[in-house]
C-alpha cells in the first residue's frame, strides 16, 4: 500500500471522500512519519496523537453518516506556532508567551477544519517571528531537511520544513516580509503570500495588532504542489467575521491577456547567476505553456515600498516593544531588531502619514502596470539560500541580505499576491522563482505557478539529509 | 477626464455594448476597422470571446496604434466578442458583447470602446 504520508493533499483527500482509505490511516501514517524524521530537523515542536487521531475519526464518523467530509477531509495539516490554536500556547516562539494558551481557534484553524483537514501539530518559528532563519530559546533551531547548512527559511521556517520532510501535506505560514514565500523557496517546495485580506486571521488571545502588521501580515498555505496550493487556499479563504478586513473576493477573477513581464533584477538589485538562471529557465517554461513572455529592465517601485515596509513594521517596535525584547533576551532577535533600526530610523508624525499617503501612489503604478503584464516573473530571492544563522554575524552581513530578500519586503506594503514555485536545485540547494499578479489574482498566479510547475521541481516529500 | 473606478468602468463599458450576440445566426469571418479615437497611443489589442480561457494573443505584436491611426480586425464569426485594448500609460478598457454578424467598426475613446 502507498504510504498515505507521501501523497498530495488533493490526491489524499480524494482518496478519503471515495473512502478508499480513511482519515484515521492518513492521520496514523503522518504521526508515524512525523515521529521517524522529525527529531532530525525539530519543524513540528508541538502534537498530540490523540487529539489528532481524534479529528481524525471526527471526518471518518461525518463521512460514515453519509455527510460531506469537506474538500481537504481527512489532509493532516500543520499550523504556524504564532497563529491560535484552541488549547495550545501560541508562543510565536517566545519564552515569555510559552503559557499563553488560546481560547478558541484563529479563523484559519477554523477554516481548516470546517474543510475537513487534521491538525497534525504545530511549527517552529523565530522568536517574534522576525526572522528569515528558524531558531528561538523556548523550541529551539530548524534545519533545512534538504540540506543542513542552509537555512530552512524564516519565519515559517518549520512549515516548510515539516512539509517538504512529508510532516503533513500542507503548512499553515505568515507572511509579512517574505515569511511564506522564503521558507518554501528554501526548502524547495511552493509557497502562497495571498493579498491582503483574501485568507481571515484573529488571534484573540493577543492585543489588536499594529497598524503595520494589519496592513501587511497575511496567512498562506505551504504545500508540494500548486494544486495543494489551490486547495488549500479555498479552504482557507472562506468568510470569518472577526477579520474586519476579509474581503469575498471571487478565487477566480476575469480572464486577462496570457502576458508576462520577466525582470531578473528589479530595482538593479545583485542577483547571482543561478537565480537568474532559474528565471530565464521559468520563462521559457511559460512560453511552452502559451504565455507570451518579454522581458523587462525594471519593476513599478519595489525599495521604497520596501522602506516603508520596515518603518510601520518598526513603528509596532518602537512602541513599547523593544521592552519586551529585551525581556525575551532571545540573542538573534535582538541582533535583527538593532540591525533593522539602523537601517530604518524613526519616523515622526508627518513622515509616518506620509508613508500611508504614499503607499496608494506605489500600488496605482503597480495596478496600472498589472494592466500591461498580468503577471511579473521575478526572484524571490536575488541569492541561493543563505548559510544557516548567517544573518547574525555582522551589520553588514545583514545589510546583504536585506538587499538580497528585496523583492520579498517590497510586496506587503502594497498588499500583493506573491507565490514562490520551486524549479530545481543547485547541488543540494533549492532554487526558485516568484510570480506576482494584481490584487486578488491568486488564480493568475496559480495558473502560470502549474505551468512552470508540469516542466519540473524537486522531488518531495524527501528523507532529512 | 476622471479615471473612473475599475468597476465602475466595466458597467459602463457593459451598458454600452452593442447588443448581444447570443442570438446571432452563424457568418463567416468578417473584416472590421478598429479605430483609435483617443487621445493616448493605444500598445496592446486583443480580440477574445471573455471566456475564461483568455484572450489569446496582442494583435499589435508589439507595435503601437498612435492617436487617430486606424488598423484591421477579422471578427471570427458569430459573436458574442469582446475587445480589450491597452493604451501606452498602462490604462486598459473591455468591451464584450460584441456582435460578430453585425459589427464593422469599433472605436477606442478616451475612456471606453464602442462597437458598432
Amino acid at each position: 500500500m502507498t504510504d498515505l504520508w507521501r501523497l498530495s493533499a488533493t490526491d489524499l483527500a480524494a482518496r478519503i471522500r471515495r473512502r478508499e482509505v480513511s482519515a484515521t490511516e492518513a492521520a496514523r501514517s503522518a504521526l508515524a512519519r512525523l515521529e521517524a524524521v522529525n527529531p532530525k530537523i525539530n519543524a513540528v515542536i508541538a502534537y498530540n496523537p490523540e487529539e489528532t487521531l481524534a479529528e481524525a475519526a471526527a471526518v471518518d464518523a461525518a463521512i460514515a453518516r453519509g455527510e460531506d467530509p469537506g474538500p481537504m477531509a481527512g489532509v493532516p495539516v500543520t499550523i504556524k506556532v504564532n497563529a491560535d490554536q484552541k488549547g495550545w500556547p501560541t508562543t510565536n516562539g517566545l519564552r515569555i508567551q510559552k503559557d499563553l494558551v488560546a481560547q478558541q481557534d484563529n479563523p484559519v484553524v477554523s477554516n481548516l477544519r470546517r474543510a475537513g483537514a487534521v491538525v497534525l501539530g504545530r511549527t517552529n518559528t523565530p522568536a517574534f517571528s522576525l526572522r528569515w532563519f528558524t531558531n528561538n530559546q523556548l523550541h529551539g533551531h530548524t534545519k533545512n531537511p534538504r540540506d543542513p547548512s542552509i537555512t530552512p527559511g524564516g519565519s515559517s521556517g518549520g512549515a516548510a520544513a515539516a512539509t517538504v520532510a512529508g510532516i503533513g501535506a500542507m503548512g499553515h505560514g505568515t507572511d509579512i516580509g517574505g515569511s511564506i514565500r522564503y521558507p518554501a523557496y528554501a526548502c524547495g517546495i511552493h509557497g502562497l503570500r495571498p493579498t491582503l485580506g483574501r485568507i481571515a486571521a484573529y488571534n484573540a488571545s493577543g492585543a489588536e495588532r499594529a497598524i503595520g502588521a494589519q496592513l501587511m501580515a497575511v496567512s498562506g498555505p505551504i504545500a508540494r504542489t500548486i494544486a495543494d496550493l489551490r486547495l488549500s487556499l479555498a479552504a482557507m479563504s472562506q468568510p470569518d467575521a472577526r477579520d474586519p478586513w476579509w474581503v469575498p473576493a471571487p478565487l477566480e477573477g476575469p480572464p486577462v491577456p496570457k502576458r508576462v513581464a520577466l525582470c531578473i533584477a528589479p530595482e538593479g538589485m545583485p542577483v547571482q547567476a543561478e537565480v537568474a538562471a532559474a528565471l530565464r529557465d521559468a520563462a521559457k517554461r511559460l512560453e511552452a505553456a502559451g504565455w507570451t513572455v518579454e522581458e523587462i529592465e525594471n519593476t513599478p517601485p519595489l525599495a521604497e515600498p520596501a522602506q516603508l515596509q520596515a518603518m510601520l513594521w518598526l513603528a509596532e517596535t518602537r512602541r513599547g516593544m523593544n521592552a519586551v525584547i529585551a525581556k525575551e533576551a532571545d540573542p538573534d532577535a535582538t541582533k535583527v531588531y538593532d540591525y533593522m533600526e539602523r537601517l530604518c530610523p524613526a519616523p515622526d508624525l508627518f513622515a509616518f502619514q506620509d508613508a500611508l499617503q504614499k503607499r496608494a501612489t506605489l500600488l496605482r503604478q503597480w495596478l496600472l502596470f498589472f494592466e500591461r503584464f498580468p503577471v511579473v516573473l521575478m526572484p524571490v530571492s536575488g541569492e541561493l539560500p543563505f548559510r544557516d544563522q548567517s544573518d547574525t554575524e555582522s551589520f553588514e552581513g545583514f545589510r546583504r541580505i536585506m538587499a538580497a530578500q528585496l523583492p520579498q519586503v517590497g510586496l506587503p506594503l502594497l498588499s500583493l499576491p506573491g507565490l514562490t514555485v520551486s524549479t530545481g536545485l543547485v547541488g543540494t540547494v533549492p532554487v526558485g522563482v516568484q510570480l506576482v499578479a494584481g490584487r486578488y489574482r491568486e488564480d493568475l498566479l496559480l495558473q502560470a505557478g502549474e505551468a512552470i510547475e508540469a516542466a519540473g521541481a524537486p522531488a518531495s516529500p524527501i528523507d532529512p539529509a | 477626464m476622471r479615471h473612473l473606478p475599475a468597476l465602475a468602468l466595466v458597467a459602463l463599458l457593459a451598458a454600452c455594448a452593442a447588443p448581444s450576440g447570443g442570438g446571432e445566426r452563424s457568418c463567416a469571418p468578417r473584416p472590421a476597422t478598429l479605430t483609435n479615437a483617443s487621445s493616448r497611443a493605444v500598445e496592446q489589442v486583443y480580440l477574445g470571446n471573455g471566456a475564461p480561457s483568455g484572450w489569446g494573443a496582442d494583435l499589435l505584436q508589439g507595435r503601437e496604434l498612435p492617436s487617430g491611426a486606424s488598423m484591421n480586425l477579422t471578427l471570427p464569426g458569430a459573436g458574442p466578442h469582446a475587445a480589450r485594448i491597452v493604451w501606452t500609460d498602462g490604462r486598459a478598457a473591455e468591451l464584450p458583447g460584441i456582435a460578430g454578424c453585425t459589427t464593422s467598426r469599433i472605436t477606442v475613446l478616451d475612456t471606453a470602446l464602442r462597437a458598432e
